[in-house]
């Protein structure tokens, strides 16, 4: 990558990174610091760049992957994320999960061990992303980001249930 | 889909982006002209996105990373190390393998000939995978890297055929932006 490539990319995709990553960090700061992680990320292995047909795409799960690392590793603000992803969980109309199972899904994407099954739960149920593209993003096939996400729900509402 | 699913912000930002196709961009074009909310979160976004630009730490940070970028040097090249020794030693087994195994054949007065033609395939595949593959492959991904450059903007697209007096540099390498503005998101 020569740096007027950086400079193009930079210019092209950093604002809608910073976006991204301020919706899941909650901070305009920690987001700016993550977006340039992001175009680090890019840098330290650009091979893995260069092959993608579209780099919002990889750029946006660079983004995710990044973010969720930081949430994880900040125990402290916790309540806060969890509270914000549930509100947002309950406010999209197609989803129909009322505040209590929304409560639990944000929850458990907190406590999911598996960073991938974490990200994809939050294309699926935060940003509202069709199967088509989480299959793109996590280059999985959709019949099996479909059963992921079953059964990451599944095991949300019954541990939430239980508790 | 429906009007009473919005696009996700994801695919606001690709068709910001022009990457998504004529197809996909008429519809989503024609769903922020019908769609209250949509349009509204891609006026803020249009709105945010030049204040963000004008911001003095955004230069920074282009900065810092243009210094990375330097240091790292010149990208390694690609294509080149496709076949690492070991592939080489597995598929020179195998040839070998197949060659051994017809030299029984060659005794045979009628089947001699098939034996030859076991043997010299197994060399001339062998060779073509290592030499012939290679060249396609990267000659392939180093097209498909200067559309991506190009689309980038940071390479002028390739000049009209036959080139006709002075060619007017970029503006031409990207197709009419929409007129709608861009993207829904839900925060802020």
């Amino acid at each position: 990558l020569t740096p007027a490539a950086i400079q193009g990319l930079y210019e092209r995709h950093s604002y809608a990174l910073f976006r991204r990553c301020r919706r899941l960090l909650l901070d305009a700061d920690e987001a700016q610091d993550a977006m340039q992680e992001v175009f680090l990320k890019v840098l330290e292995n650009p091979t893995q760049f260069l092959g993608r047909s579209s780099a919002s795409t990889y750029l946006f799960g660079v983004a995710t992957n990044l973010c969720l690392n930081r949430i994880r590793n900040r125990a402290a603000r916790d309540g806060r994320w969890e509270a914000s992803v549930a509100d947002t969980i309950h406010a999209r109309p197609p989803e129909p999960a009322d505040a209590a199972e929304a409560r639990q899904l944000a929850a458990a994407i907190l406590r999911e061990a598996d960073p991938e099954t974490a990200a994809m739960a939050v294309y699926h149920f935060v940003d509202g992303l069709t199967q088509g593209e989480i299959a793109e993003l996590v280059g999985l096939s959709r019949v099996s980001v479909n059963r992921r996400l079953q059964a990451f729900r599944g095991a949300a509402l019954r541990r939430g249930e239980g508790a | 889909m429906s009007a009473s699913r919005c696009p996700s912000e994801l695919t606001w930002t690709r068709h910001l982006a022009g990457e998504l196709g004529w197809l996909a961009a008429r519809r989503l074009r024609a769903h922020a002209a019908g769609c209250e909310g949509c349009r509204r979160s891609l006026e803020v976004m249009a709105t945010e996105r030049a204040a963000f630009a004008a911001e003095p730490r955004r230069r920074r940070d282009l900065a810092e990373l243009e210094a990375q970028a330097q240091e790292q040097g010149p990208a390694p090249r690609r294509g080149q190390n496709l076949w690492g020794l070991a592939g080489l030693a597995a598929a020179g087994v195998a040839a070998a393998a197949v060659i051994v195994g017809s030299a029984v054949m060659l005794a045979d007065p009628i089947f001699q000939g098939l034996a030859v033609a076991l043997m010299a395939g197994a060399v001339a595949a062998t060779l073509l995978s290592r030499y012939a593959v290679p060249v396609l492959y990267y000659s392939l991904a180093r097209r498909g890297r200067a559309a991506e450059l190009q689309r980038e903007g940071t390479l002028a697209a390739p000049p009209p055929w036959p080139p006709a007096g002075p060619v007017p540099a970029a503006a031409s390498d990207r197709p009419p932006e929409p007129a709608a503005p861009p993207a829904p998101a839900r925060a802020s």
